[in-house]
Parts: C-alpha cells; sequence; structure tokens
C-alpha cells in the first residue's frame, strides 16, 4: 500500500470508530494537503491554516514557556478543530461538533498521531 | 557568497546582471563620478527631506550621518572590489531597512532617481557612445542592488515572521495560494 493509501484507510478507520468527526485532514508542516476527507474546495484551506495554527501554537508554547506542545484547539460555537504535530513534517487535523464526545476523540486522535507518525516516516 | 545573496542573484537574467565589464567600466570612470557626489547625496536627501513619508523615517538631526552613510556607500561603491563582502553587504542593508521601517516603494523610487542624475551628468559630460555605456553599467549596478536590498527586505520579513509566529516560507506561500486568485478576481473586476 502506498503512503497515501495507508492515510487514507486510517482517515476511514477514524471515522468509522469515531462518528462524531466531521472531517480529518494529514498535512505537511508547509500546509499541503497529503490525504483528508474534507470536501475539496475547504481542503486546500484547512491544511494551510492548520498548519499555520500548529506553528503558531509551538511559539506560543516556547514564548509561554508551556513545554511541548501536545495539541491545539480551536474551538468555535459550531464545532471545534483538534491540530496535531505528527513528527517535524505533518500536521493531523480533526474537526468534530462543539457538543460531541471530546474524550473519545482525543484518545482516538492520539492513536491516530502515531500511526500518521510512523506512515510518513 | 552567503545563500541568500546567491539566491536572489541568481533570479536576475545574466544579460542584465552586473558584469566584470560593467565594474571595470565604473572603476574606469571613478574620477569623474565622484565629482559628482555632492550632487548625488544633497540631491538624494533633498528628496527624502521634502516627502513627508519618507522625511518621517528619520529623526531630529540625523540628516548629516545618513548623508555620510550614502557617501560611504557611493565611495565603497566605485572603489570596487564586487566581491562577495560588497553583495553581502546589501543584502544585510535591506535588513537595516526593516528596522528603520525604509519600504520597498521608497527604495525603488529613490534608485530611479540616483539612475536618472548619473545618466544625465554621464550624459552632459562624456562623449554619447561612452555616456550609454556607462548608464547600462549604472542600470545594471541598480539590478543587482535593488534586487539584494528589496528582496532581502522580504525574504528577512518572513523569516522574522517564522521565527516568531512559526510560520516557514513555504507555509505563508500556500497560505497567499489559497488566496490569491480570490484577490485577482477582485482585482480585475474592480
Ligand atoms: C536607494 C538606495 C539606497 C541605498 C543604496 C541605501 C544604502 C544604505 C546603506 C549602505 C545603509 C547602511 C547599512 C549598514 O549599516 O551597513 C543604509 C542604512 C539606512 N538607510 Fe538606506 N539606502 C537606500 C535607500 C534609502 C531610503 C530611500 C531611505 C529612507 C527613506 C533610507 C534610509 C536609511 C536609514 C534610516 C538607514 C539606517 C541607518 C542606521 O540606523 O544605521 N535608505 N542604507
Amino acid at each position: 500500500m502506498t503512503k497515501q493509501e495507508q492515510l487514507e484507510k486510517l482517515i476511514k478507520e477514524l471515522r468509522t470508530n469515531v462518528p462524531d468527526i466531521t472531517g480529518v485532514m494529514v498535512a505537511s508542516s508547509d500546509g499541503l494537503s497529503i490525504a483528508s476527507d474534507f470536501p475539496e474546495e475547504e481542503g486546500a484551506r484547512i491544511a494551510a491554516v492548520g498548519a499555520a495554527a500548529s506553528g503558531l501554537g509551538n511559539r506560543i508554547a516556547q514564548n509561554a514557556a508551556l513545554g511541548a506542545v501536545s495539541e491545539t484547539m480551536v474551538k468555535g460555537t459550531d464545532g471545534l478543530l483538534l491540530i496535531y504535530m505528527t513528527g517535524d513534517e505533518g500536521v493531523l487535523a480533526i474537526r468534530a461538533p462543539a457538543r460531541g464526545n471530546l474524550g473519545l476523540v482525543r484518545l482516538e486522535a492520539s492513536a491516530a498521531c502515531e500511526e500518521v507518525k510512523k506512515i510518513l516516516g | 557568497m552567503n545563500e541568500i545573496t546567491r539566491q536572489i542573484l541568481d533570479q536576475i537574467p545574466s544579460n542584465v546582471k552586473f558584469s566584470e565589464e560593467d565594474a571595470e567600466l565604473l572603476i574606469k570612470h571613478k574620477d569623474k563620478l565622484l565629482e559628482w557626489e555632492d550632487g548625488l547625496i544633497e540631491g538624494f536627501y533633498d528628496s527624502l527631506f521634502n516627502h513627508d513619508t519618507t522625511r518621517a523615517v528619520f529623526e531630529e538631526g540625523e540628516r548629516p550621518a545618513r548623508e555620510q552613510t550614502l557617501r560611504d556607500w557611493y565611495r565603497r561603491t566605485l572603489n570596487g572590489p564586487f566581491d562577495d563582502n560588497y553583495w553581502e553587504w546589501q543584502t544585510y542593508v535591506g535588513l537595516v531597512h526593516i528596522k528603520r521601517k525604509v519600504n520597498n516603494a521608497m527604495v525603488a523610487g529613490m534608485w530611479g532617481w540616483i539612475a536618472t542624475y548619473l545618466g544625465r551628468k554621464a550624459l552632459e559630460e562624456f562623449p554619447q557612445e561612452e555616456a550609454l555605456k556607462l548608464i547600462s553599467a549604472v542600470h545594471s549596478l541598480q539590478a543587482n542592488v535593488t534586487a539584494l536590498i528589496v528582496e532581502s527586505y522580504l525574504k528577512n520579513m518572513f523569516v522574522a515572521i517564522d521565527k516568531a509566529a512559526g510560520l516557514s516560507e513555504a507555509l505563508l506561500g500556500r497560505l497567499v495560494a489559497t488566496e490569491i486568485d480570490d484577490m485577482l478576481a477582485k482585482a480585475k473586476s474592480s
């Protein structure tokens, strides 16, 4: 299986395991979408701003002495976007509803993160 | 030569870039070009001080020191050599300009003034053919120096944004790419 296919499989599994999730994206740290199930028009923008949020989150953590970043979250009234670094080169972004089961989303997200690291690594 | 300087100079077509012959020509006419120095310095700073946005760059009483900066630059240029150090210095000027809020419009505009001033002097004081050669050498110098100053201004901005906000140049490029088509469409329709 190619990396692309492995990532697509992982995204499908994540969606099956956590039906609350409304979108998953793996992007490069410079904001290029690698694999995603966001609609195509949204995908390129989410990849770029997701990577930007992750970069900015890291700098905030450094400047405010927060230690290593485990998650960057943007929460709105209608939903939230969780962003994770997957090694130096990649970013995983997950969209979920504001009132979903955040605990489960996070649990699955951290497992998915490790998987993405392995696939991209 | 440092990486950023080489990268910027590599963007300029070779027939436009400052060449050995251009360097030889400037150095050959160095004495004449140095005679034009006072007028160049005065005209340059008169322009900057007669315009609100450029005057605002300077602090009270700073003009003599800045005139000396330009004088030193002009003399160093005409004394040669046009080596790595010289070009790297021009790249560094872009960084100094960021710090002093000297933007690229100001630099590009004033380079136009420098080229016109030297061109006019050349036509007054040399036979036409030699004057045209000299004008061409000045334009090539302008191409290199402007490229280094303005592009390093931009690249160093990207580096500073990356350091401050964690947004790499490639990522900024991607963010721009997501918006540029809409911006172009809007600009076209307005
Ligand atoms: C047109 C071509 C220009 C050239 C070739 C040029 C060249 C230089 C050079 C060589 C330096 C000194 C860098 C160093 O520290 O080694 C400098 C600094 C500076 N330039 Fe320019 N410059 C140009 C345009 C301008 C313009 C248009 C302005 C203002 C509107 C300006 C304002 C300044 C200021 C304020 C400094 C900082 C001096 C300091 O704080 O030490 N320059 N420039």
